[in-house]
């Protein structure tokens, strides 16, 4: 088990007794000082066959070892202060950095990502460290000077205390699980019987594109003023809403044989689409698109049941016509 | 309107309801001048009393300052097995700690949250916005006017909550934070059980900064006077058990 775990060649082929830079100029740095600090660490294995028996341990390695889930570095600060029976306002910044930067190394012999948050903490408290050990100069004569640590002491206090909220509202969460109000709604099977799915836009570009294959290629060009304009378009293409309450995209947009024609109309249904002016639906994947006035003008009975479906011939009336 | 026609009038609305009606939706739906919020409360009152004192399947219960027909707690398991895991998840802990600070120091940025809990906020807010129980509030006046987050009606009705002031109390989350960081974690508990001892009667390892005082230093500074056999009992108890209690304490790393 021991063996498992021994150092990794990184540790063995470091020098020994390099300086530590926890604060160096980049971010990433902080993790090589985490490697360097750990040669100053007694040697032997990272994991001993107790810590498999460590109390709060819970996800489990390959190795077997438990490990506990911190909710991050201050989560993990509280754990070392707990097991330790550290005094949590006069925290040995000596030791609970080692025991810091060996849960570290733990999480990392075992392959886990150690989030970039637990390092950073790792190197406050190696800087915190550095501090504590500068001696205060007499001439300083700074009485009031704060000890370093109390900024993590307030960090710790604090977040124990919002850790305990949390706790609270969980039991009030549990809780309020036992009790279930309506709008449980069975959740409705994939029905073959839906009458209308959404169309996708790739979808009428299929059609698009069928439609002018269905036309041909212009062999001849006229040079010809086109006087189509998309307002002209759309107009014509709500006014045939506006008398058949619906219709077949492929009719619409195939009623003349002129391409500009057809891709002005095209994009006439876009735009009113885009402004909510009618509405495209189809009765089932890969079936003819219909073309509504708008989402209030699609009759109700469509929307439910199928069999109420009107024969494709029938003229939909709209409710604002009848 | 008849006093006893309001009670099934409110009863059919929140019958219909999914989610908590406040007594002042309920007024101007019923569009009665007659009638005040506190009648609507009154009869709110009177409906829940019925149906507790009739034993019915269902409670009227009160979820961030509305009311609600929910079931009871003794029903849940066969609620809970009918409507086959269309709950949504709980809560993970990131995020009950999240809106657990959100809560109690809303409005709030997300570089505070990040400071008191010492991690990323991002994916956890986003998640808590998803679902409703946090909202943007507004922007800070500081310097780049960032974000201001708070919570909820739907946060209150998630947690069970009538109004944010339903909270759990803060002094008392200090104390109870004080015990929890000093109480048998489950873990400990089970190993302890196996070994034969009874968590319950072992008071876990409390560091001296936190400890309280034990029943001879009481006593003695109070000038009580003491029962010296018991206390010594106890005190014999606790040193046998420390023996135990560093069993579950290996060091990390720190092996000689």
């Amino acid at each position: 088990m021991i063996d498992e775990v021994e150092p990794t060649s990184d540790e063995t082929t470091s020098p020994v007794g390099e300086p530590i830079y926890p604060m160096g100029p980049a971010l990433h740095v902080p993790a090589d000082a985490v490697q360097l600090t750990l040669l100053d660490m007694p040697t032997g294995s990272a994991v001993t066959a107790e810590e498999e028996e460590h109390p709060g341990f819970e996800a489990k390695s390959p190795l077997g070892v438990r490990l506990p889930v911190f909710e991050g570095p201050l989560d993990l600060l509280l754990y070392l202060i707990r097991r330790d029976q550290l005094d949590i306002y006069d925290i040995p910044i000596g030791h609970i950095t080692e025991q810091y930067l060996g849960m570290l190394k733990v999480l990392e012999v075992l392959d886990l990502e150690v989030a970039g948050d637990f390092l950073v903490m790792a190197a406050s408290l190696m800087r915190l460290k550095a501090r504590m050990l500068l001696p205060t100069w007499p001439e300083g004569e700074e009485e009031d000077e704060e000890d370093p640590r109390n900024e993590l002491v307030r960090q710790l206090l604090e977040y124990r205390q919002f850790k305990e909220a949390a706790r609270q509202l969980q039991a009030k969460e549990e809780e309020r699980r036992l009790l279930f109000g309506r709008g449980f709604i069975p959740e409705v099977e994939p029905d073959h019987d839906t009458p209308l799915e959404p169309v996708s836009h790739f979808l009428l570009i299929d059609v698009l594109k069928d439609v002018l294959a269905r036309v041909g290629e212009e062999f001849f060009y006229h040079v010809q003023l086109e006087d189509v304009t998309l307002e002209e378009k759309m107009e014509l293409v709500l006014g045939e809403l506006r008398e058949q309450g619906r219709v077949l995209f492929v009719d619409l947009v195939s009623r003349t044989p002129r391409r500009v024609h057809i891709v002005v109309t095209f994009m006439a249904i876009l735009e009113l689409a885009r402004l909510g002016r009618l509405v495209l639906a189809q009765e089932k994947a890969f079936s003819q698109i219909w073309i509504y006035r708008s989402a209030l003008d699609v009759p109700a009975s469509m929307v439910t049941e199928t069999s109420d479906l009107p024969a494709a011939d029938e003229p939909v009336q709209s409710p604002e016509e009848s | 309107m008849e006093p006893n026609e309001l009670g099934p009038l409110l009863e059919a609305l929140l019958f219909v309801a999914a989610e908590p009606l406040s007594a002042g939706t309920l007024l101007r739906t019923l569009d009665d001048g007659n009638l005040s919020t506190q009648d609507v409360r009154s009869a709110l009152d009177r409906l829940a009393e019925e149906y507790d004192a009739q034993g019915r399947g269902f409670q009227l219960m009160q979820f961030g300052g509305g009311y609600q027909i929910v079931t009871r707690e003794v029903h849940a398991p066969y609620v809970k097995s009918f409507l086959a895991g269309r709950q949504k998840a709980r809560l993970s802990r990131a995020a009950l700690e999240t809106i657990a600070v959100i809560a109690y120091k809303q409005p709030i940025t997300r570089l505070e949250i990040e400071r008191v809990r010492g991690v990323d906020a991002g994916g956890v807010l986003s998640t808590l916005l998803e679902r409703g129980l946090v909202q943007i509030k507004g922007r800070d006046a500081g310097p780049g006017r960032p974000l201001l987050y708070a919570t909820t009606q739907n946060f209150l009705d998630y947690f069970g909550l009538s109004r944010l002031t339903d909270l759990p109390n803060m002094d008392e989350i200090t104390s109870l934070a004080r015990a929890e960081t000093f109480a048998w974690t489950d873990d400990e508990r089970e190993r302890m059980e196996k070994q034969g001892v009874e968590p319950d009667t072992m008071p876990p390892p409390v560091p001296e900064s936190e400890r309280p005082p034990t029943a001879l230093e009481y006593a003695e500074a109070e000038g009580e006077p003491v029962e010296r056999e018991a206390i010594e009992a106890q005190e014999e108890d606790r040193a046998a058990f420390q023996e135990i209690v560093t069993d579950f304490g290996p060091e990390v790393g720190d092996q000689a």
